[in-house]
């Protein structure tokens, strides 16, 4: 345990003193109030992904003019805020309140680095009457393999994340037992039968051939392809594959089936999900949607519940909210887009904002004591 | 007790960027899909059917009719392996550059929407014997013969619209072209097909440097002029008033891009029947901008029948061939 003459002696050192300076904390906080107000304009025409990626997730906001980027200014506030709390503030009932309000906002700043790192934020686009346990990501991909048996249901599905697709580099699967090869792989590319990579002469269907293609600034609209080598036990074959065909390949090794596809990176739901209705209203006299409401059906632990989700009412189930995103009319029925947010840490705001509400009260409560002792004090005096 | 609390939160930042990396992950995927129509509509399409506007087409010989299933108002096919169908929704759908990345990307054609819009551009569009505007989305020559491939068209059908699509392989598409040019010429809208053109009692004039074709489906007949092949000029009997009027007349405006408000008597003109009353006659060329479409329409309403002649195309075509269209209206007759 520290001693308060530790402290104290830390407290007097230039760096602590810098650290904990009250107009960095001032300077901060109006930096990121220029920040959010350029990322909102920005974000009109960019995009909202672009504003992040530009002004929020970096270091620096690149440009011709440098300035400070939302990272780096959040982690600054960060330990400006946790050196003051450590050796500014003196650690006394009657600071009981500004103490509590300190690391209320700690916490939330903590909550704000769960929620960078952790959080998965996915689609769920869903048919009247499809069902699925499985979310999409919006950038991400994978390469899936699965073995394929025609109209099942369910199905055991190892993926490899398109991190791990490189040229000449293989991953050996334990279930199903085959070694996949990445002979080569487009983070971006587009389908053309005189690209640079062939559809091998075994391979049934797909795509003819694919070159590649330069990235987008928002990864959401490329779509990767790569030429892969399956081996099982002595048998193997090559499969050339995009990310843009909606159906897998399928791939026979030592008279066992395969499917393989490249696809938008999958996660598990705790829980089934089906869309039973799907509703959407129009302002009178348009066909603008002026609501829309889906009903789904939960399915998870033997329990099938019914649940509505409109804008402002979203599904809640542990870490995971589904919110109603969006919608489509299309030649299969209308179809449904969920927006899924699994957040860790998604509860940290509201315990830091009760922490923080907590310590304004007890402030609050203190400081209307030490007026009334003042007052008496006076009284007894004069 | 300070540093063991500065620890703790260090500690507890530190573990949140612990992110993970790529990896093999497995997981169990579940899938359900939605359940077929048994042949009655889906639940709602009742609904749905009565709130937009049905359409009338003619399939091209040798293609087969198949059954309409969910949303789909028709399905067909042009030959083995492929697969039609047409079906109507309302508003604009998303709209034609929305639509046409999806259906690219359902043939695995990853365009992007600077590529997407000149491909639009270049497509064919005219207005179907009903008088509907249609844009055909041919995407064959993109592809390698033994792709999947499509062939779509987008027909503005007043608020609502309708998507004609074939898909099959790329050579199926190419042999089916010309059909499917002709299937999304012959939509019409509205109820059902009065009398077929060898029945017809209706008889008129050709006016003089007027071809005429014969009609299918409601369509009467089809009128080119001569050397002028920008616009034509139909004749469509629909049972009933078809409407009525005014309705019509707004609707064709809709089509046109166009407002009539209060300039519906300046655009209409009403014109004696030797045999029956009088035609109404409503030309939409004194609105329409220079450089558009434009329509003249014919409008005779008989006892439990009423008759279009429509000339469509360029407005400089139809602002030409008006005498022409007088002559012919004031020429039909009910035999």
């Amino acid at each position: 345990m520290a001693s308060p003459g530790l402290i104290a002696r830390m407290r007097k050192t230039k760096l602590i003193q810098r650290l904990m300076d009250l107009r960095v904390a001032v300077v901060c906080l109006l930096l990121l109030m220029v920040l959010t107000a350029w990322g909102t304009i920005y974000q009109k025409g960019y995009g909202l992904w672009a504003a992040q990626e530009r002004f929020f997730y970096s270091w620096v906001v690149d440009g011709s003019i440098p300035f400070p980027g939302g990272r780096l200014l959040l982690w600054v506030l960060f330990v400006n805020l946790l050196t003051a709390t450590v050796f500014r503030l003196i650690y006394r009932w009657r600071n009981a309140g500004l103490i509590l309000i300190h690391w209320g906002l700690l916490v939330l700043l903590v909550g704000s680095f769960v929620t960078y790192h952790h959080a998965i934020e996915s689609n769920v686009p869903l048919l009247e009457g499809e069902a699925t346990n499985v979310s999409q990501d919006y950038r991400q991909w994978e390469l899936s393999i699965w073995p394929y048996v025609a109209g099942a249901g369910e199905w055991q599905v190892t993926a490899i994340d398109a991190g791990l697709l490189r040229a000449e580099q293989a991953v050996t699967l334990e279930k199903p037992a085959v070694v996949v090869t990445t002979l080569d792989y487009f983070p971006n590319s587009s389908p053309n039968p005189d690209g640079t990579l062939k559809r091998p002469a075994e391979q049934a269907g797909g795509i003819a051939g694919l070159y590649q293609a330069d990235t987008n600034q928002d990864p959401q609209r490329d779509v990767p392809g790569g030429l892969f080598r399956l081996v099982s036990g002595d048998a193997q074959a090559t499969v050339l594959l995009y990310g843009g065909l909606v159906n897998p390949q399928l791939v026979t090794l030592n008279d066992e089936t395969y499917a393989v596809q490249l696809r938008r990176k999958r996660y598990s739901l705790p829980f089934t999900i089906s869309l039973t209705d799907f509703v959407k209203e129009e302002h009178p006299g348009t066909s603008m949607p002026s609501s829309y409401e889906s009903t789904v059906r939960v399915t998870y632990g033997g329990v099938d519940r019914p649940v509505r989700i409109f804008m402002n009412n979203p599904l809640r189930h542990h870490n995971f909210t589904f919110y109603q995103a969006s919608f489509a009319e299309t030649e299969d029925g209308e179809q449904s887009v969920f927006a899924v947010v699994e957040n860790a840490g998604r509860l940290i705001p509201y315990i830091s904002s009760g922490i923080v509400f907590f310590g304004m009260s007890v402030h609050f409560l203190v400081m209307l004591a030490q007026r009334r002792e003042t007052r008496i004090q006076r009284k007894m005096a004069a | 007790m300070k540093i063991v609390l500065v620890l703790g939160v260090l500690g507890a930042v530190c573990l949140t960027g612990c992110g993970d990396g790529p990896q093999v992950r497995t997981y169990t995927e579940v899938y359900t899909t939605p359940p077929a129509s048994t042949g009655g509509p889906a639940e709602g399409q009742e609904q749905m059917q009565a709130e937009v506007p049905q359409l009338q087409y003619q399939l091209p010989t040798g293609w087969a009719e198949g059954e309409a299933k969910r949303m789909r108002l028709a399905s067909f096919a042009s030959g083995e392996d492929t697969d039609g169908s047409i079906i109507i929704l309302p508003g604009n759908a998303g709209g034609a550059l929305a639509n046409a990345r999806r259906w690219a990307g359902q043939i695995s054609l990853e365009w992007t929407d600077a590529e997407l819009e000149a491909f639009l551009a270049r497509q064919e569009r005219f207005v179907s014997v009903g008088s509907l505007p249609v844009v055909v989305l041919d995407f064959t020559p993109a592809l390698e013969p033994a792709a999947p491939s499509m062939l779509a068209a987008i027909v503005v059908v007043g608020e609502s619209t309708a998507f004609v699509k074939l898909t099959g392989s790329n050579e199926a598409m190419i042999a089916a072209r010309s059909g499917f040019g002709a299937l999304c010429r012959s939509l019409t809208q509205g109820e059902v097909v009065a009398e077929r053109n060898t029945e017809s009692a209706f008889r008129w004039d050709l006016p003089d440097g007027w071809e005429e074709e014969p009609g299918q489906g409601m369509r009467l007949a089809t009128f080119r002029v001569t050397d002028d092949t920008d616009g034509l000029c139909t004749v469509v009997v629909l049972n009933g008033d078809g409407g009525g009027l005014q309705p019509n007349i707004e609707r064709w405006a809709r089509q046109l891009g166009i407002t009539v408000g209060e300039r519906a008597s300046e655009i209409t003109t009403e014109l004696p029947m030797a045999h029956h009353g009088s035609l109404v006659l409503v030309d939409y060329t004194p609105l329409t901008p220079e450089d558009g479409s434009s329509m003249a329409v014919g409008v005779w309403q008989l006892a439990g029948q009423t008759v279009y002649l429509k000339l469509s195309g360029p407005v400089s075509f139809v602002r030409q061939n008006l005498p022409g269209l007088r002559e012919l209206c004031t020429s039909l007759r009910k035999e």
